[in-house]
């Protein structure tokens, strides 16, 4: 080994953290070489140095006092609690039920293919009703007996095209229904159906959604509710900022500083609903992480058992703060459960075993759109 | 070396003295067992083991022993909620460390200051006089943990998270990038500058050695 081979590995090999027989060569030049040694040497003088420095942090009782007082503050017992909104409630509920369900894959399967069925159907029936022309309804209405006036505007009531996915495994997103979700789990590359919301969800965009008319719907919209938007203290962005772009972390940061800042300085301050909101990005974040962190075994295959749980966990969770994040107008919040969704369904819908390219095709998705850092400055 | 090494992180894992005894007597996955079977107890077992490193750690990062102390109890309150979701249970420092970078880092960014940071080959921070005139080791070793301090802030927060965990806490490369989510290749290119950094900057420690 020459001396230009080992300087660049010598932290490395100082660290610890070179491979055994690169080690050993390392060992043999460094016996051998001053110049090497010298540089280990100083490596060693540094890490002393370090090693005398001194925080003087004692962790005081008062500390484990106040964790203790947090986490007893969160679990009420159930007598004492105040009464919760709506939401938070039919949420439990839903937890609840699920919880039971994944204990029985199967019955959770043709339970799942029942309610997509019930809901296909109901909005299929919704849409055809919603889409009448005006003087359709008014023949009807006179043939029914019941006269009709259009309210809604054009814009609502058009139906969003399925947005095609940048990528092999993206899932197909097609227009949003009235609060369902659906997922096939046949295969990797299936079409999924995420589907929810009102009409005014229907134009709204995922970062990797290229530009179509329902997409000029979105920013009609949004146009037309400013006060909404500057209004919301969590992620501010407007459809100007969204055009175009693919890269989610954009989407974060487009947040404004002093929304954020008073955010961040009110964190134990929030309510149930906004903690509850912080944790989900948090598992989101956790989840993503643990994809991108995802190691094939020898046959090729990657074990995501957990993640895909973890995911069909946190997809009813997004649907529900989807819901709650529409009916407040939180439009910045319901963008970032927006972003986070696809994957999520993604991750949910691999196979058993994936190979190595399914689970890639994911992580370099994560990875190109910066979700995990993103979610991390949200 | 390789001893010293080994002592340090011991004492890191091992918390500190007047801790509850039974800390010490329990392996990780029991401790996580028993708290997600609702036993509270275990997770002050596992508050008596991590909270120095913890709390060491985000004082590394935020530089503030109140803000610290904060970021802790925030830090082990998300443990607590979040620990159904933890995966793998020998890995239980790993998530504490990383959700303790994740609070730290919430933290800097709402309050990010102008931080200053210098090149590699920026002056030192530091100009000491004359090392032979320091009155005694305790003084030197007090004046050199203000000098790393202040050194460790003017690093960016990418570099002073794998310069804390590797050099400060002692973590192999594969942990840093399981809390990070950074890859090898990033952490060791940023290992290296902070390093460089820190070196210019505690330069009058070194002896002239760099």
């Amino acid at each position: 080994m020459r001396c230009e081979d080992c300087l660049p590995l010598i932290e490395e090999y100082f660290d610890g953290e070179v491979e055994e027989s690169a080690g050993a060569t390392m060992g043999a030049h460094l016996a051998a070489c001053a110049t090497c040694a010298a540089a280990l040497d100083a490596l060693s003088f540094e890490q002393e140095i370090y090693a005398r420095y001194d925080r003087r942090l004692e962790v005081g009782p008062d500390l484990w006092a106040r964790v203790s007082a947090e986490i007893a503050r969160d679990t009420p017992p159930p007598s004492t609690a105040a009464p919760r909104p709506f939401l938070s409630r039919v949420r439990e509920q839903l937890a609840a039920a699920f919880g039971v369900l994944a204990a029985r894959p199967a019955l959770a399967s043709s339970l799942a293919l029942l309610l997509v069925a019930a809901g296909v159907g109901s909005l299929w029936l919704s849409r055809r009703q919603q889409t009448v022309r005006p003087a359709e309804v008014a023949d009807k209405g006179h043939a029914g007996g019941v006269p009709t006036t259009p309210t809604t505007p054009t814009v609502a009531t058009k139906v969003n095209p399925a947005v095609t996915p940048s990528t092999g495994t993206t899932p197909e997103v097609t227009p949003p229904a009235e609060g369902s979700l659906t997922g096939d789990t046949a295969g990797p590359n299936h079409a999924v159906a995420a589907t929810r919301g009102d009409s005014r969800a229907a134009g709204a965009r995922r970062p990797n959604s290229r530009p179509n008319g329902a997409d000029v719907d979105l920013e009609t919209l949004l146009a037309s509710a400013p006060a909404t938007q500057a209004s919301t203290n969590v992620v501010s962005i407007s459809a100007e900022e969204h055009e175009g772009t693919d890269d989610t972390a954009a989407l974060f940061v487009n947040a404004s500083a002093p929304a954020r800042e008073v955010a961040a300085g009110n964190a134990r301050l929030l309510d149930p609903e906004e903690k509850e909101l912080a944790r989900h990005v948090e598992q989101a974040q956790m989840l993503l992480r643990s994809i991108k962190n995802a190691r094939a075994s020898e046959s090729g295959a990657v074990d995501v058992a957990y993640e895909k749980t973890l995911s069909r966990k946190l997809l009813v969770q997004n649907a529900t703060l989807q819901m709650e994040a529409e009916v407040k107008g939180d439009k910045g919040t319901k963008q970032v459960l927006d972003t986070i969704e696809p994957f999520l369904l993604d991750i949910a819908n691999l196979r058993e075993n994936p190979s190595r390219d399914e689970v890639r095709s994911i992580r370099e998705r994560v990875r190109k759109n910066q979700i995990v850092a993103a979610l991390q400055v949200y | 070396m390789n001893e010293r090494l080994a002592v340090n992180t011991m004492s890191l894992e091992l918390g500190q003295p007047g801790t509850h005894a039974g800390a010490l007597m329990n392996s990780t996955e029991e401790l996580v067992a028993r708290v997600r079977a609702g036993d509270e107890d275990a997770f002050r077992l596992i508050f008596d083991r991590y909270s120095r490193p913890v709390l060491g750690f985000i004082f590394d990062m935020v530089g503030d022993r109140s803000l610290a102390e904060d970021l802790a109890q925030e830090t082990f309150v998300r443990a607590f909620r979040g620990l159904q979701t933890l995966r793998d249970e020998t890995k239980l420092s790993t998530w504490l460390f990383g959700i303790a970078r994740n609070c730290a880092l919430e933290q800097l960014r709402s309050r990010r200051r102008d931080a200053g940071n210098v090149e590699i080959d920026a002056e030192p921070a530091f100009e000491l006089h004359d090392r032979a005139r320091t009155p005694s080791g305790e003084l030197l070793d007090k004046e050199l943990s203000g000098v790393i301090q202040t050194a460790l802030q003017k690093l960016d927060e990418d570099k002073r998270t794998v310069f804390t965990l590797k050099v400060l806490q002692q973590r192999s490369y594969e942990e840093i990038a399981e809390i990070t989510g950074f890859s090898v290749g990033k952490l060791k290119t940023d290992l290296h500058r902070a390093r460089a950094e820190m070196r210019k900057r505690i330069g009058p420690y070194l002896g002239g050695e760099q």
